[in-house]
């Protein structure tokens, strides 16, 4: 059994945090509130650009993809995830995040399943087609129906 | 849950923060919602090399680190860092953000030595609670052979379950005063599984 030490280094972090002046919580929200608002056009345009690369490379990934192409589109389904609500587009957060357990399940299994990652790709272009109007419950309808494609697919 | 005092002051705009993370727009909303949050200009780096290197010229006092960097290069980093010589940069608190975050990297991201875990899309409130937290509490920093980093043990999580512990410490309290003012864990105090709402 190895020795263990313990130290208690100083926190330098609470120190700075108590020096005077500086926001209230309130106002610093409020400030990060308004500064993601304004990035949100640019998130929406690179939100749009994510999950146009996701249908071409989600495409090409056949019966039988290589590690690094499965890892591609996993990659960018986490960008989907990680940026979508502050595009204004919270609705791809959990498409996004039922590709990635697909993938990562997958993945971790050694098995494909095409048809599963078809599915998600299609409801990604459905949530994502602006000539068809979608409700709340119809969007949450694509993401539960997503969601029994993984729990299928990985059971 | 405890939550944030909507009036408290807090001040991080002397604080030296490194951020971590592969160029993308999810960059841009962390830089700027700690920007929000009062901090001057965090330093980015876009790889663990980049990272360790400026480790070592100056003093952090936060690092938040994207998880999914290629090869786990995050666990890499904050591992090396935590056993590096580079004081007082090897106890600077962690923070990894992560997206899709599965169980196995959960578990990777606590025995790297990573402070906290934040789910993205990132909620400024939520990387705020994490930042007080770490900003008040009093973990004490262990060394093991296999790992090293932030006791992986919250002490009010130790109280809560009433059992007798196995370290020696577990039966001292150093500070007794600190650990009556110790404040609440966070609500998912050790490592957050849930998606964070913005």
């Amino acid at each position: 059994m190895s020795a263990m030490i313990v130290r208690r280094p100083v926190n330098r972090l609470a120190k700075l945090m108590r020096a005077p002046g500086g926001p209230t919580v309130q106002q610093a929200l409020a400030e990060a509130d308004a500064r993601l608002k304004a990035t949100a056009q640019a998130g929406h345009t690179e939100l749009q650009r994510l999950l146009s690369s996701i249908q071409t490379l989600g495409q090409a990934l056949g019966p039988s993809p290589t590690e690094g192409q499965i890892d591609a589109v996993y990659g960018l389904s986490d960008e989907v995830l990680s940026i979508a609500a502050v595009a204004g587009s919270p609705d791809f957060g959990p498409a996004a995040l039922s590709l990635c357990e697909l993938l990562d399940g997958l993945k971790a299994r050694k098995v494909w399943n095409a048809s599963a990652v078809q599915v998600h790709l299609d409801g990604l272009q459905l949530l994502a087609d602006p000539s068809v109007a979608h409700s709340p419950e119809q969007t949450q309808a694509v993401v539960d129906g997503l969601r029994r494609v993984v729990q299928r697919t990985l059971r | 849950m405890a939550g944030l005092n909507e009036s408290a002051r807090f001040n991080l705009e002397k604080a030296s923060v490194l951020l971590l993370e592969s160029p993308s727009h999810a960059l841009d909303i962390t830089a700027q919602i700690l920007g929000a949050l009062g901090v001057r200009k965090p330093h980015r780096c876009k790889t663990p090399d980049s990272a360790m290197k400026f480790a070592q010229t100056l003093p952090l006092d936060l690092i938040v680190c994207d998880a999914g960097l290629p090869f786990g290069g995050a666990y890499d980093f904050v591992a090396n860092l935590r056993r590096s010589n580079m004081e007082p940069n090897r106890y600077c608190p962690v923070v990894l953000v992560a997206g899709h975050t599965p169980m196995a990297m959960i578990g990777q991201a606590r025995d790297c030595g990573a402070n906290f875990v934040i789910a993205k899309p990132i909620s400024p409130r939520v990387l705020l609670e994490r930042i007080m937290w770490m900003g008040q509490e009093s973990r004490p920093f262990v060394e093991l052979d296999s790992y090293v980093g932030p006791d992986r043990r919250f002490r009010k999580a130790d109280k809560a379950v009433e059992k007798a512990g196995r370290r020696r410490d577990d039966q001292e309290s150093p500070d007794p005063a600190a650990a009556d003012d110790a404040p609440e864990p966070p609500p998912s105090h050790e490592i957050s599984l849930k998606k964070a709402q913005p």
